[in-house]
């Protein structure tokens, strides 16, 4: 029976790839998987890393030099023994002596990638996980030679003293995805600019027998950017989640955090999500949101390609940025997805290195998977996108996180998308906010900070 | 009157077996009609109505073209033969030192089989993983192989009391005639035990055959997937051709159904009865 | 020639030899992770780096300063008794099933298919069965007439979601559990039943006086795997639920992995279990003390 216990804990973790269904591929910060510490990040000295590496590009060898086997953990096995297969192929074209296998993790990457790092037992290309950038050169190797360092976005996020271990595999925004259809039957004219408007909007397709907005709440994972990226655009500080580090009481009403849950709260008591948000079903969404029985997603654009294949044409998806203020300006996050890295005791460093600037440059993978380029200035060629940047739209770039912030988060073990969960559902939401408060102020005197 | 009293027994029975039935078969409804529907259906048609047609197999087609299917069903096959026949050696050696011979150690023996019930597996991953890694088994076969042939308690269990109804007698006039302990072992003991085995062939051969975990972290390797693995992939993070998956499902059902219907009636048919006497 | 040797030194040898290589398996394999458990629980190791700072009883006293983490085992009742219930039934069905009836054969394996069915499966299935607005469960309820009972939230009300949880626990391993008391009935020898009869028993006072007699040590394990198990739960909830709504499902294994694998503190999620071991001994030999003081009679 020790058995049943065994297959049934494993078979448990196993299902968790069916939730796990439920999570981001696209996503990483939307991912379960790191949905409770996000980026756990340091606060790398940002600027140095670039320049000094720029200037190294190794004089381009020619592909066929390079030779090796690599594998690559990926969390997107859906795409192995399709695209992925296309992608090598491509991949030889340029380097035929490199030999790419894959191997899938898709239940809980964090997990799987630690239980192997104690070990020592890396892929040659992988994602990094959740553990703090200080970390990242006992594992990873520099990826300044491959000479993209000028040109990536968000390459401080996983730097540690001047040097770059992670290169974001794509970038997305968040917004309002809509069925512009369930839209017009429900004779809403003109995108809400503001709170107000959006609240009006809501009305008139709860009145027309739509759900207006598809929370996911119980999957959890959905609600990430209400706490990760909306309190900081609200506040209109990108370093407003580090800011919990001067403060015994990082949770009020008034900040980014109360504002944000409060409109989430809010859309639920006037019975504009799910008839009942701990009973939703993500795939059954997807679909929903494609045939206008549901209006809309407040999710990344990666999700703009899921919806479309769930059901209907692209020209029937919109995309606009959440008006959560009456102000009429507003601001959108940016945040990466995962970031590639190399193992540093990778027997083919050179060869992993390729592939991973081979993916950034030439795989199309951003496309595949709905995002913005990882790139800088490259267009992406969603057309939503541009509908959605045509608002005018002011997009805002996160911040590393705080070392000592994330270390805080751990010790007082919050999760910032369970505690929107229970700020949602409570009768006081301020009792939720007290209790973490309490929680926060105990871990940082613990620790010292 | 007996008669009649018989009767609305049995029909109490019948009743609460058809209960069961009903249950047993009401979940499993939505795999097999979506297994049944193309992309454009699943996406328009509510998960609960019923397919435009059975007859439509292309998801199962397209599952076997996906490829890796065979292979998997292959790898499997080797992982479950060979931990049964040590896991079946063994648990039966076990089995038999602990139902015929006392000595000082014995309970010390059962019960660290029973407290390794309580371990909670999860736990322990990061120290079982550093043990594979060290005895070179990650990413080949051996990794599960190892992970399964342990015997369990609830194996052992079940050969005790098995091994209890076999009378010493049997075990007794095979030593009159000279027979070593391990001749009866080998010719009373084991064919004796196998009820049970046939119970454990099955219950083992889908608990493996079922289990992600164990070949998910210990052998991700490409061409080592088994079925459940394979089963994974078809679900990305955020997108799972539910269609697909749920054709794959009920393939992956078939082999295990297959072998429980033919195996069940072994088992049940009661070898002990006959042999015991 | 062994067989030529005395019995007590074959005797030797066989217990020797018998025993090494799957005491060697459970030593390597359950035990030595076990020890390994013992020992990160006095660091406070983040679970993948090579360093292990050893921080003493920093950790239990971490757990038993913070009583709210024991609150959650309120959450495993609901396994307990749904696992009790299961074993009900599934000896139930063992005893009516190995009864003389017909189609018992095809009752048989299609009470056991739960068992067969993969994980993924099983997720989905139950996801389907338990939505509110458009779960098959709901749908069933309402086409026999009981609306009132198919509005019910399933998995979104605190109090019920444990039940719902576990009664898929009950749906997947009746089936496995029937059929480990159908082998162990198999071992009765036939004989004492044919004596009953001669002796004018009923059919439920065989079934009183001799089969769950013989059955003891089987129903015993069952119950010990059903505490552990409800001690234990983890894969439910996190999958159908993730532990919601606010919590209301979340399990005390559930923390732990959290604790290790989320937050990064592998040493204190080591002493979380291995205060979890103690628990389930504690209980375990209070559940002995008790059966075998009702056996005694």
């Amino acid at each position: 029976m020790r058995n049943k216990l065994f297959s049934l804990s494993f078979v448990i973790i196993m299902i968790l790839s069916l939730s796990l269904t439920g999570c981001g591929s696209n996503n990483t910060n939307n991912n379960a998987a790191t949905a409770t510490d996000e980026p756990a990040a340091t606060a790398a000295p940002a600027n140095t890393g670039g320049d000094a590496a720029a200037t190294t590009e190794p004089a381009a060898p020619s592909g066929a030099d390079i030779s090796g086997k690599i594998t690559f953990l990926t969390n997107r096995t859906d795409m192995i023994g399709k695209e992925y297969d296309e992608y090598v192929k491509r991949f030889n074209e340029k380097y035929p002596n490199i030999k790419v296998e894959f191997e899938a993790s898709q239940t809980d990457y964090n997990q799987q990638a630690k239980v192997r790092m104690a070990s020592g037992e890396l892929p040659d290309v992988m994602f990094i996980p959740t553990i703090p950038n200080s970390d990242l050169p006992k594992y990873f190797a520099s990826l300044d030679d491959l000479g993209l360092t000028d040109q990536i976005t968000f390459k401080d996020f996983k730097s540690y003293e001047g040097q770059l271990y992670g290169i974001t595999t794509g970038n997305s925004t968040t917004g309002i995805v809509y069925n512009k259809k369930a839209f017009a039957d429900a004779g809403i004219t003109e995108i809400p600019k503001t709170w107000d408007e959006f609240l009006a909007a809501c009305d008139k397709l709860k009145a027309a027998g739509v759900v207006p907005l598809a929370s996911n709440f119980k999957d959890k994972w959905p609600l990430n950017d209400w706490v990760y990226s909306v309190p900081r655009i609200i506040d209109g500080d990108p370093n407003f989640p580090n800011e919990k580090l001067t403060s015994d009481t990082p949770f009020t009403m008034d900040n980014g955090y109360g504002k944000s849950l409060s409109l989430l709260r809010e859309l639920n008591e006037k019975g504009y999500l799910e008839k009942d948000i701990n009973s939703t079903n993500w795939e059954q969404s997807k679909k929903d949101i494609a045939s206008g029985k549901f209006a809309m997603y407040y999710l990344g654009n990666w999700v703009i390609n899921q919806v479309i294949g769930a059901g209907t044409t692209s020209d029937n998806v919109g995309f606009f940025p959440l008006p959560y203020d009456n102000s009429g300006t507003i601001t959108a996050p940016l945040s990466p997805d995962f970031f590639y890295a190399v193992a540093k005791n990778s027997k083919n460093v050179d060869a992993a290195k390729a592939f991973v600037k081979w993916m950034i440059e030439d795989s199309g993978y951003e496309d595949f998977a709905g995002f913005i380029s990882p790139l800088k200035g490259k267009e992406s060629n969603l057309t939503q996108l541009k509908e959605f940047q045509a608002t005018g739209v002011v997009l805002q770039e996160g911040t590393v996180d705080d070392a000592q912030v994330t270390e805080i988060t751990n010790k007082a073990q919050l999760d910032l998308p369970a505690m929107a969960q229970e700020f949602v559902l409570a009768k006081d939401p301020q009792t939720v906010f007290d209790k973490w408060n309490k929680a926060w102020a105990k871990a940082k005197k613990d620790l010292g900070y | 009157m007996t008669h009649s009293k018989f009767r609305s027994v049995d029909f109490i029975k019948y009743v609460t077996l058809l209960i069961g039935v009903f249950v047993v078969l009401f979940p499993p409804y939505v795999v097999i009609i979506n297994a049944f529907k193309s992309t454009d259906e699943f996406n328009s048609s509510s998960s609960m109505a019923l397919p435009k047609s059975f007859l439509n197999f292309d998801n199962f087609i397209a599952v076997f073209q996906r490829g890796g299917l065979l292979s998997g069903f292959g790898n499997v096959l080797v992982i479950i033969i060979i931990t049964l026949t040590l896991n079946i050696l063994f648990g039966t050696m076990v089995a038999y030192v602990l139902g015929r011979f006392k000595f000082k150690l014995k309970p010390l023996v059962f019960g660290a089989y029973l407290v390794a019930t309580i371990i909670p597996s999860i736990t322990t991953q990061v120290a079982t993983f550093g043990i594979i890694k060290s005895l070179g088994l990650y990413n080949t076969l051996g990794a599960p192989i190892v992970l399964y042939i342990g015997a369990d308690v609830i194996q052992i269990i079940l050969y005790l009391q098995f091994i209890r109804n076999i009378p010493f007698d049997l075990d007794e006039s095979a030593m009159v005639e000279g027979a070593s302990l391990f001749k009866i072992y080998r010719s009373i003991i084991f064919p004796l035990l196998t009820p049970a085995t046939a119970t454990l062939v099955i219950l083992k051969t889908i608990s493996i055959y079922n289990d992600m975990y164990i070949p998910y972290l210990y052998m991700p390797k490409q061409s080592l997937g088994v079925v459940t693995t394979i089963l994974m992939r078809f679900q990305g993070v955020n997108s799972g051709e539910w269609n697909l998956i749920c054709a794959a499902i009920l393939l992956i059902l078939l082999p295990t159904v297959i072998l429980y219907f033919f195996l069940q009636r072994y088992i049940f048919e009661g070898v002990t009865s006959g042999a015991v006497k | 020639m062994f067989g030529t040797l005395s019995y007590n030194k074959q005797k030797m040898i066989i217990i020797i030899t018998f025993l090494t290589i799957p005491l060697l398996l459970l030593a390597t394999f359950t035990y030595y992770p076990a020890l390994k458990l013992i020992y990160y629980s006095f660091t406070n190791w983040d679970g993948y780096s090579p360093e292990k700072p050893w921080v003493g009883l920093d950790n239990y006293r971490e757990v038993f300063g913070n009583p709210d983490i024991f609150k959650v085992f309120t959450h495993n009742f609901a396994y307990f008794v749904m696992g009790i219930l299961q074993n009900i039934v599934a000896i139930y069905f063992a005893v009516v099933l190995s009864s003389k009836l017909r189609g018992k054969n095809a009752f048989r394996i299609m009470l056991f298919l739960p068992y067969i069915m993969n994980g993924v499966a099983v997720a989905f299935m139950f996801g389907y069965v338990f939505d509110t607005t458009n779960g098959s469960l709901n749908l069933f309820l309402n086409s026999i007439g009981l609306t009132g009972l198919g509005q019910t939230s399933w998995l979104g009300t605190e109090g019920l979601v444990n039940y719902s949880l576990a009664s898929t626990g009950f749906w997947r391993f009746m089936g496995y559990n029937m059929v480990i008391y159908i082998a162990s009935l198999q071992a009765i020898p036939k004989d004492i039943y044919e004596a009953a009869k001669i002796d004018g028993a009923g059919s439920f006072q065989t079934l009183w006086r001799i089969t769950l007699p013989n059955m003891k040590p089987v129903i015993q394990l069952n119950l010990f795997l059903t505490v552990t198990g409800a001690l234990e739960v983890f894969d439910l909830p996190f999958v159908l639920t993730k532990g919601g709504p606010a919590g209301a499902s979340e399990t005390y294994v559930q923390k732990v992995v959290d604790t290790a694998f989320a937050f990064n503190n592998y040493g204190l999620a080591s002493a979380m279990s291995i205060i979890l071991l103690f628990f389930v001994v504690i209980v375990l030999v209070v559940q002995q003390l008790v059966l075998s003081r009702g056996g005694d009679k």
